[in-house]
């Protein structure tokens, strides 16, 4: 399984095929409902959304000697509305969980933007891959405030690649054309 | 008459509930471990089979390293079976479930959800309460508690119906099918669904979520009731969205169906989808 490392290059990004499992570092920023709503409200996004991939997920807290609680995907149907002004300002890459409608997903193929799907659910082993974590935006919303998370080795899905692959799709066929 | 009657404090159902809660919360979960392996036993190969992988090992990491299994520590529901006898003399019964809830959410780490009010600000209110609590009050002088740690992508796609009365099995068929098409991939499957036929508009709700509480590989004693759960098993699967949605044989891992009277003029439903975790945990005090 090849490891990816946050940010990647077009090259790197062109090279995902949907359905493959990759191992991801480097850095992500979490934001779930609330931090997008302050995002779009005040129209500042509190990280280099260019280089630094979002990661939908809410993580419980730390206890102690970890640097961080369960902190898997959440759904990313939720932040769909915000989704369109966040690829203007540069989204690259979405780690979620869950499919997405064939509007959002027209969105990231038009934007060059690839959607990653982890494993929802699998919070203590999201747990394990985090080397580090530093809120730096709205800390009173505990679980959503936004924080900068070092990945090693977390494995997700590529669920949209660049190429119209989707694995959402991989399901019987007599669903698929309905 | 007197000295049957039971006491139990308050703090005793609040030390029960609290280790309920995070016992459910972080495992170890061995019925629904065993069930995953078993499903992975007849997964093809591909990013399906994959994940079911995924959350297996998490379910392992979670029970050794006292981390939730899943971030979203729920609304906790919680069912009661409160014997006549049973007494609880300092405090309510809900006061003594919200103390366990709140103590368990700050010593086990688990992650607050519960936000107030519903629309406008939604301030968290920092420890996981209020529970909702099902009361049922039966003979005896037991005091069962059984916990359902629901998380919110499972209950976002779940649905209550009022279904014409002689929509028959049909309609709840096609209402369990058209909830799984639409969400299933955003519940963490394979999941499980609950389904309350009957009762009301409420008791139906109560009825898939109690439903959902029935062991894992356990068949439902009404027998038209068991070959309908196996039909929407069955019909499920075949949609082939798969553990995650990413395709593959199992979407549902069981169906559990409870019944009650309803009104001649009403055909109350509730499909309560379940996550893969199904984090549940019961003790008798």
């Amino acid at each position: 399984m090849r490891v990816v490392t946050l940010p990647a290059s077009e090259q790197i990004l062109k090279s995902l095929k949907a359905g493959e499992q990759i191992l991801l570092s480097g850095l992500v920023a979490t934001a779930r409902d609330a931090a997008h709503n302050l995002m779009l409200n005040t129209g500042s996004v509190p990280f280099d959304i260019k280089n630094i991939s979002i990661f939908y997920t809410g993580p419980s807290p730390a206890p102690p000697g970890h640097v961080i609680g369960a902190c898997g995907p959440t759904t990313s149907a939720r932040m769909e509305p915000f989704i369109p002004e966040m690829l203007k300002l540069g989204m690259k890459v979405v780690i979620g969980k869950g499919e997405m409608s064939e509007e959002t997903r027209a969105l990231f193929h038009k934007h060059e933007a690839v959607y990653l799907a982890a494993t929802g659910g699998a919070g203590a082993l999201a747990s394990t891959k985090v080397k580090s974590r530093k809120t730096v935006a709205w800390e009173h919303l505990g679980p959503e405030a936004v924080s900068i998370l070092e990945l090693e080795e977390f494995p997700v899905f590529v669920a949209w690649d660049l190429h119209n692959g989707n694995i959402f799709r991989r399901r019987a066929k007599s669903y698929d054309t309905e | 008459m007197k000295e049957n009657i039971r006491l139990i404090r308050g703090e005793e159902v609040s030390r029960a509930v609290a280790s309920l809660y995070a016992g459910a919360c972080i495992g170890p979960h061995s019925s629904v471990e065993k069930k995953l392996l078993e499903i992975l036993a007849e997964e093809s190969p591909g990013p399906g089979r994959e994940a079911l992988e995924i959350e297996i090992r998490n379910l392992r990491i979670a029970a050794e390293t006292g981390l939730p299994v899943c971030q979203d520590t729920g609304t906790a529901v919680v069912f009661v079976e409160m014997g006549n006898l049973i007494c609880i003399p300092d405090c309510s019964l809900t006061d003594a479930v919200n103390g366990g809830i709140s103590r368990a959410c700050l010593e086990a780490y688990l992650r607050p959800s519960q936000v107030f009010p519903p629309l406008g600000d939604r301030v968290n209110t920092m420890n996981n309460t209020p529970a909702v609590i099902h009361l049922e009050h039966v003979s005896g002088s037991d005091l069962k508690i059984s916990i359902l740690v629901k998380g919110a992508g499972s209950e976002n796609v779940s649905s209550s119906v009022m279904l014409p009365p002689l929509a028959g099995f049909t309609g709840i068929i096609d209402l369990a099918e058209s909830c799984v098409r639409a969400g299933a991939s955003r519940a963490c499957p394979p999941v499980i669904a609950g389904i309350g036929i009957g009762g009301n508009l409420e008791t139906s709700g109560i009825l898939a979520k109690k439903a959902l509480l029935r062991d894992m590989g356990v068949e439902n004693t009404v027998p038209e009731l068991r070959e309908l759960e196996k039909q929407i098993t069955e019909k499920l699967n075949a949609t082939g969205i798969g553990p995650q949605g990413f395709g593959g044989k199992t979407t549902v891992m069981e169906t559990r169906i409870l019944q009650l009277p309803c009104h001649m003029a009403s055909l109350p439903v509730t499909v309560c989808i379940e996550c893969h975790a199904h984090r549940t945990a019961s003790c008798v005090l």
